[in-house]
């Protein structure tokens, strides 16, 4: 036993063959937990999110090495080493084969054929790591009649039951938030590894974990599944309305694009807003007094909520309801949350020191904090390769002939071969359709990471700063 | 999902006659929790084995024994099926935590615990002398897991919030919906259950250190920022580019992932899957889609009427689920919506054994969602029904903790704890 508390994953070597979003993030929180994670890498393909397909890059130029400067590839995949390794040469896969003797968990996303078309499924693996805890992820699983079936995301939030009770009330389902069945699938996953390797160090014995995305999702859809059963009846999508709690909804605010969030969820809250809604007769009024007289006067309810928010600031209205115990709170956007006093002062942001050109930014935490122990990001994500000879010669022990010949066969790489094409984004574009809501070319000292661009920018630095949020 | 002993009627999931063990055997969990949140982290570390005990209030326990479904012919507080969904594997003790008579009760619990989940608001229990200090001090190994709207720190820690609060403020709302309309929430409970995920995974991150080196923890996690841990793509446009996203623009490609009506269902498109644009030409039979202007969503975002009639004119004679089958065949990235109806009747679901009947005597047999990811040697199981509040008080304290009778009558007077079974 050691003397100090420790990191779980200290010692722990990760093989990350993983793409995108869910397994990406899944690898780089193991390496805030102490793992040493190297991400392989297809010279021929780039993980999509070193590309245009998902960005930004850096102050929106690709640059000369567009791969390295992508912003949510910083995000994912901090804390790991990078090795582009083409694992479709025997070769390739002799280097895997021989890193995978000194890991101790690996994870891919690759849709189900493809380990076994390389000889590398678990069964094979194991004969040369009985410890080996792998992890695979797909959209259906390794099973079942769909499980080689393409998915991605945006299609699986539809078709795992999410979309369906998502929606405006009255109008079709809706995909919203930002691939949220990768999040659900890197979540549940970390809890079958961690699970899988508290077995593993009981029993000296590894396994193979099958992730299927879609019966994540339709885990987390079970009051409609059960309610289906108990009366044949079905939730309807009723926007951000609740079943029960009137009034709960959203509400203009002033200001641009400014919203509120209330849920009052009992009689004596609504009273209690009633009076600061400076209407004390409402709290009396019969009709509204009793959850059942709200639920039916929902839409009396929610336009006389609308009317007395409507001129109000939202922090006004946040410190004020939340100091009488009424649940609310504004519809936050990406620069109110970089700047958001709760969150710095939770930490949930960790500032991480990246290489010019990147500079300092900060990184999304995890969404909890150990008392004990000092979990963190370790270090910024990898430049495409640039781990690849440190690798090879100390952890392969390979000596600098064995080392060239790698990358004289394009085993191993430095460069993508097919980067594809980049670009920037069209913000003019996205402004006008309000797809983007704003740009800050100030926003670097805005988030306290430096100086903002000196020359272009300078007319900026006198631009509205957002007001702190009250206590 | 394994069904296993006895009371269960496992009609979908397979039977085991010579189980394997959980990955978690052996290790138990202390559950003070309530809602969704807590309680379905301490399941899902159930699932995966551990010995979960559920420590509830008298006469009406845990409030989620309230939340809808109830089958309001089973008597309170049995009634909830969600309650069901989120207790299995787990036993149940009344134990009123205010009361000091309580306290070497829950002592001798918390020593015999690796992990103990609470969900009270900041300072509760701290209040009630049972802290997370009196916690560690009790049992210095155990992991002590709490979790709350905010956290248990910070200006808004004692801050209220609900669902719909909690995906405001951790803006996934902001880029969520029509930019001519309101942001727009997820449905249903999202955050709750996306805490309990984190929770489940966070408390074995504890747990598995505390294990090699017999330092407890306190786990400190915030919903607000499981749900703001999703927003990796959101913030790194402002963080590397200023760029403050929006919601959905007024007018988009179809084929971009929104539900596009069929004659039955929905079904959602993307493209980007590496199979050929074209493909979708062979989908629907409409040679249209091989022209070259509709291929790149920049060339079809220029004519968007004329895409999105077109799509919606292929779907208005097709069945969602049918085209999805045929589409998902030939690599195209579709997504069918589907309702609980269609995910209760999905072949694919029924062939990875995902749901499973379960049956509880105060509402009869139901069939949940189970299985969330596939184990090879110590798969995710089912081992007991939700238990009735405070089925367990006799076989956990008296057979286990060694309590004597008289030491479990003298917790709570008889007639605040029983539910009515």
């Amino acid at each position: 036993m050691s003397r100090k508390p420790t990191l779980p994953l200290a010692g722990i070597r990760v093989l990350d063959l993983s793409y995108v979003f869910a397994i990406p993030y899944l690898g780089g929180l193991l390496s805030d937990l102490g793992a040493e994670v190297i991400k392989i890498e297809s010279p021929h393909r780039l993980d999509q999110t070193r590309g245009r397909a998902f960005g930004p890059y850096l102050d929106n130029d690709p640059g000369e090495d567009p791969w390295n400067r992508s912003g949510i590839f910083h995000v994912l995949n901090r804390g790991k080493q990078s090795l582009v390794l083409d694992m479709g040469q025997p070769q390739g896969r002799d280097v895997f084969r021989r890193l995978l003797q000194k890991s101790d968990i690996v994870l891919d996303n690759y849709t189900p054929r493809v380990m076994p078309k390389w000889g590398l499924h678990y069964e094979e693996l194991k004969k040369l790591k009985p410890s080996l805890i792998m992890l695979s992820n797909t959209g259906y699983g390794s099973t079942g009649p769909w499980s080689a079936f393409p998915s991605q995301g945006t299609t699986l939030e539809a078709t795992m039951g999410i979309s369906y009770y998502t929606g405006y009330r009255g109008d079709k389902p809706w995909k919203v938030g930002q691939s949220y069945p990768d999040f659900l699938a890197c979540w549940a996953g970390l809890s079958a590894l961690f699970a899988a390797l508290a077995h593993m160090r009981k029993t000296g014995r590894g396994q193979w974990i099958d992730v299927g995305m879609y019966q994540i999702g339709a885990a987390l859809v079970a009051e409609p599944i059960l309610q289906k059963q108990l009366d044949g009846s079905d939730r309807e999508r009723i926007g951000n309305e609740h079943p029960e709690h009137v009034p709960s909804n959203l509400y203009r605010a002033r200001g641009d694009d400014q919203w509120m969030a209330i849920s009052v969820e009992s009689d004596e809250q609504w009273a209690i807003l009633a009076r600061l809604m400076n209407q004390p007769q409402l709290a009396d009024d019969e009709r509204f007094s009793h959850a059942s007289g709200r639920r039916r006067y929902r839409d009396e309810i929610d336009a006389l909520v609308a009317q007395w928010a409507r001129e109000r600031d939202v922090l006004d209205m946040l410190g004020l309801l939340q100091s009488r115990g009424i649940a609310c709170g504004p519809v936050f956007n990406a620069r109110d949350l970089l700047v958001n006093e709760h969150l710095r002062h939770r930490g949930f942001y960790e500032r991480v020191e990246h290489k010019p050109p990147i500079g300092p930014r900060p990184i999304i935490g995890r969404p909890y904090r150990l008392r004990f122990r000092d979990a963190r990001i370790q270090k910024p994500a990898p430049r495409f390769g640039e781990d690849n000879r440190p690798i090879l010669r100390d952890l392969l022990g390979l000596n600098p002939e064995q080392i060239e010949s790698l990358f004289e066969a394009k085993v191993v790489c430095d460069q993508p071969t097919n980067p594809g094409q980049s670009g920037s984004m069209n913000t003019e574009a996205m402004l006008r359709l309000r797809t983007l809501a704003a740009m800050d070319s100030d926003y670097r000292s805005r988030i306290g990471m430096g100086a903002d661009n000196t020359g272009k920018d300078q007319a900026a630095d006198s631009a509205e700063i957002m007001p702190p949020i009250p206590g | 999902m394994r069904t296993m002993p006895t009371g269960l009627r496992p009609t979908c999931g397979k039977m085991e006659t010579e189980p394997a063990g959980g990955a978690l055997d052996g290790v138990r969990v202390l559950d003070l929790s309530h809602g969704i949140a807590g309680p379905f982290a301490a399941r899902l570390l159930g699932d995966f084995g551990a010995d979960v005990i559920k420590i509830e209030k008298p006469g009406t326990g845990d409030f989620a024994r309230f939340l809808a479904p109830l089958k309001s012919d089973a008597p309170a507080p049995e009634q909830s099926l969600l309650f069901q969904y989120l207790n299995w594997n787990k036993r149940s003790v009344a134990l009123d935590l205010r009361t000091p008579e309580a306290r070497p009760t829950l002592k001798k619990l918390v020593e015999a615990s690796d992990i103990v989940i609470e969900s009270f608001r900041p300072g509760t229990l701290n209040g009630w002398g049972l802290g997370v200090d009196r916690m560690l001090e009790w049992n210095p190994r155990v992991v002590f897991t709490s979790v709350t709207n905010f956290g248990q720190t910070g200006p808004y820690a004692n801050y209220r919030a609900s669902d719909l609060v909690l995906q405001a403020m951790s803006g996934i709302m902001q880029i969520s919906g029509r930019v001519d309309r309101e942001p727009l929430k997820h449905g249903l409970a999202q955050s709750y259950y996306c805490a309990g995920l984190n929770a489940a995974y966070a408390s074995l991150v504890a747990y598995t250190a505390a294990a090699v080196d017999g330092f407890g923890e306190h786990v400190d996690l915030s919903i607000h920022e499981c749900l703001a841990s999703e927003l990796v793509l959101n913030q790194s446009y402002y963080a590397f580019l200023g760029a403050v996203q929006g919601r959905r623009a007024v007018v988009q490609d179809p084929f971009a992932g929104e539900p596009i009506p069929a004659r039955k269902g929905f079904l959602a498109v993307q493209t980007g899957g590496g199979a050929p644009f074209d493909g979708y030409a062979d989908l629907f039979e409409r040679e249209e889609f091989r022209d070259p202007k509709f291929a790149s969503a920049p060339q079809r975002e220029q004519r968007v009427p004329e895409v999105r009639a077109l799509l919606e004119e292929c779907l208005a004679d097709k069945d969602a689920k049918d085209l999805f089958l045929k589409g998902a065949q030939r690599r195209l990235l579709v997504g069918v919506v589907q309702g609980a109806e269609d995910l209760l009747e999905c072949e694919h679901l029924r062939a990875r054994d995902f749901f499973i009947d379960l049956e509880h005597p105060a509402t009869g047999s139901f069939r949940f969602p189970g299985e969330l990811v596939k184990l090879s040697a110590t798969p995710m199981s089912v081992r007991r029904r939700s238990p009735l509040l405070d089925e367990h008080r006799f076989e956990v304290l008296v057979d286990e903790l060694g309590l004597t009778l008289a030491e479990v009558e003298s917790l709570t007077p008889v007639r605040a704890r029983s539910g009515g079974l």
